[in-house]
């Protein structure tokens, strides 16, 4: 295997790690407010840095791209 | 609401005008990501608190959109793929074949209107998300009209951006919304459970009882709205996206599908942005109604943020714009078929103009439910006529694809059958016979029953002909 796909191999696992977080970070912070364990602001901020994760990692994560019909 | 998904167009012109090879078939997986994708947009947080203001209950509501969804999944499992994976063809060159090319320009124009109405209803719900950040003031569900020069700038340059982005980048936002999907989809189940504990829920056993006297309670409608029953909702339900299935508009989509049974990915459409996504955005107004019973304006930007924050305001925005985006472009190419000469780009940034001048008007996003009813009952009727056509031509008496076979740019059985349902349509619903909500399932039997009456007649006289 060369160096650089390697390299990107990594990445990409790293990318689909965090996405995979951001995407619990969307969830969890709602259930936490609804189970009374944070605050409405706090669980609101945690969605805010959940939302940058998912579109800073989410291209990384999927970039062999879509295969859907008609595109 | 179901939006068109970015889909074929211009970037990638692929079999328009043959039956899609079988190295280019994809697998079910390809389906399921992409209607759950496309069905949940921004006006789903329009349609989730309309419901409300028409005094919906909440056996009916939730009973209904279990019923009306399984019928809509239905309508695209046994109406829509068995011809899209038989023909393998798009609608619009099927039509052509049977309709002419007169009268497929005819349709082109009206499903180019629609969309651009539709787009329009995305870039109002945008312009009330931007709003919160410039706390402009913003409509009520009365108002039809322009409402305040705030309201007015902020649509202008939200439509305008939407415009431009479509008419330049069209692949670039379409790779964009593929990527927000699945974050969209969280975002709403974050509304709803959010929603649930601000409405005062403590536990998911008083879900039933909050379901039942704080969030659907029934009872009188809105001023200027409808009572909603279950049948209401069944049918809104199932037609809202009746141009997509019965209309067959999904030809275009399915025609890839290995199999027929494929159609069935549209239930991840269904159940997520038509079933969880209403709900969702039906419990924020809720809360809306609970902390002001004054302020019974459902805006979709003020909702979501009183959920999400800036994350609600986020997903409101970019839910509107990459739905608006395709919905655009598609209007465009259904005008640039009338006018081929013209520049796809010139034509795409004139529809998102029209749109965005139909986007300050709010009373199309405040009366989507019967725009979306309105949508799926005009296009409805080709529907009916592609149908008759592809199974029961041959079993009525009369030859199959009557344009192409006979070299005819305008077929008269289709275009009686298409005006004359719409006619009968409009008469049920002027005549207060029907809601609109129900004038489709009527309709779809009346066009099959004109268009085979009348084409058996019309090509009674004609010369046998060949296959074309």
């Amino acid at each position: 295997m060369k160096p650089h796909s390697k390299r990107a191999d990594v990445v990409k696992r790293v990318a689909q790690i965090v996405s995979g977080l951001a995407l619990a970070g969307l969830i969890l912070p709602a259930v936490a407010f609804f189970l009374g364990w944070v605050e409405w602001e706090t669980s609101n901020r945690v969605l805010l840095a959940a939302t940058i994760l998912w579109f800073a990692s989410a291209p990384l994560s999927l970039v062999h791209g879509n295969n859907k019909p008609g595109q | 609401m179901a939006t068109d998904p970015p889909r074929a167009a211009e970037p990638v012109d692929e079999y328009e005008r043959e039956p899609v090879p079988e190295h280019a078939r994809l697998g079910l997986k390809s389906f399921v990501g992409q209607y759950a994708g496309e069905h949940i947009a921004g006006t789903e947080l329009m349609i989730g608190p309309l419901f409300i203001a028409h005094g919906v209950a909440a056996a009916d509501l939730l009973g209904g959109l279990l019923v009306g969804n399984l019928l809509a999944v239905l309508s695209w499992v046994y109406l829509c793929a068995p011809i899209a994976t038989r023909a393998r063809l798009t609608l619009y060159y099927q039509l052509e074949k049977i309709c002419g090319r007169k009268l497929v320009t005819l349709y082109n124009l009206a499903n180019g209107i629609m969309f651009c109405c539709l787009a329009g209803a995305m870039v109002t719900v945008s312009t009330t998300a931007v709003g919160v950040w410039f706390h402009i003031d913003m409509p009520t569900l009365s108002d039809w009209s322009p409402h305040g020069l705030g309201w007015i700038l902020t649509g202008l340059i939200v439509g305008m951006l939407v415009s431009v982005v479509a008419a330049y980048g069209y692949l670039a936002v379409a790779r964009f919304a593929n990527l927000a999907a699945p974050w969209m989809v969280l975002v709403f189940v974050a509304f709803g459970i959010i929603g649930l504990k601000q409405i005062g829920m403590r536990s998911p056993g008083e879900f039933w009882d909050l379901a039942q006297t704080a969030i659907w309670k029934g009872g009188a409608p809105l001023s200027g709205n409808v009572k909603f029953t279950f049948w209401h909702v069944t049918f809104f339900a199932w037609f809202c996206n009746m141009a997509v299935h019965i209309g067959m508009a999904d030809l275009s989509v399915l025609r890839y599908a290995r199999k027929s049974g494929y159609g069935i990915a549209s239930a991840a459409g269904m159940f997520i942005g038509h079933y969880m996504a209403w709900l969702s955005a039906s419990i924020l107004y809720a809360v809306q109604l609970k902390n002001d019973p004054t302020q019974t304006t459902p805006l979709p930007g003020p909702l979501a943020a009183s959920a999400c924050g800036v994350a609600g305001l986020i997903c409101v925005i970019i839910a509107g714009w990459t739905t608006a985006n395709p919905t655009i472009y598609r209007a465009g190419l259904a005008f640039q078929s009338i006018v081929p000469r013209a520049s796809r780009f010139k034509v795409t940034l004139l529809t998102g103009m029209a749109a965005t001048v139909a986007g300050l008007f709010p009373a199309l996003a405040m009366k989507l439910l019967d725009f979306v009813a309105l949508y799926g009952l005009v296009l409805m009727p080709m529907g009916a006529v592609l149908f008759v056509d592809f199974w029961l031509a041959k079993r009525i008496g009369f030859e199959p694809d009557y344009a192409a076979r006979y070299q005819v740019s305008f077929n008269t059985a289709a275009a009686v059958a298409w005006f004359v349902t719409l006619g009968f349509c409009a008469w049920l619903v002027l005549s207060g016979l029907t809601p609109i909500f129900f004038a489709g399932l009527p309709g779809w039997f009346v066009a099959a029953l004109l268009f085979a009456l009348l084409s058996r007649f019309r090509q009674r006289r004609l010369p046998a002909l060949g296959h074309a």
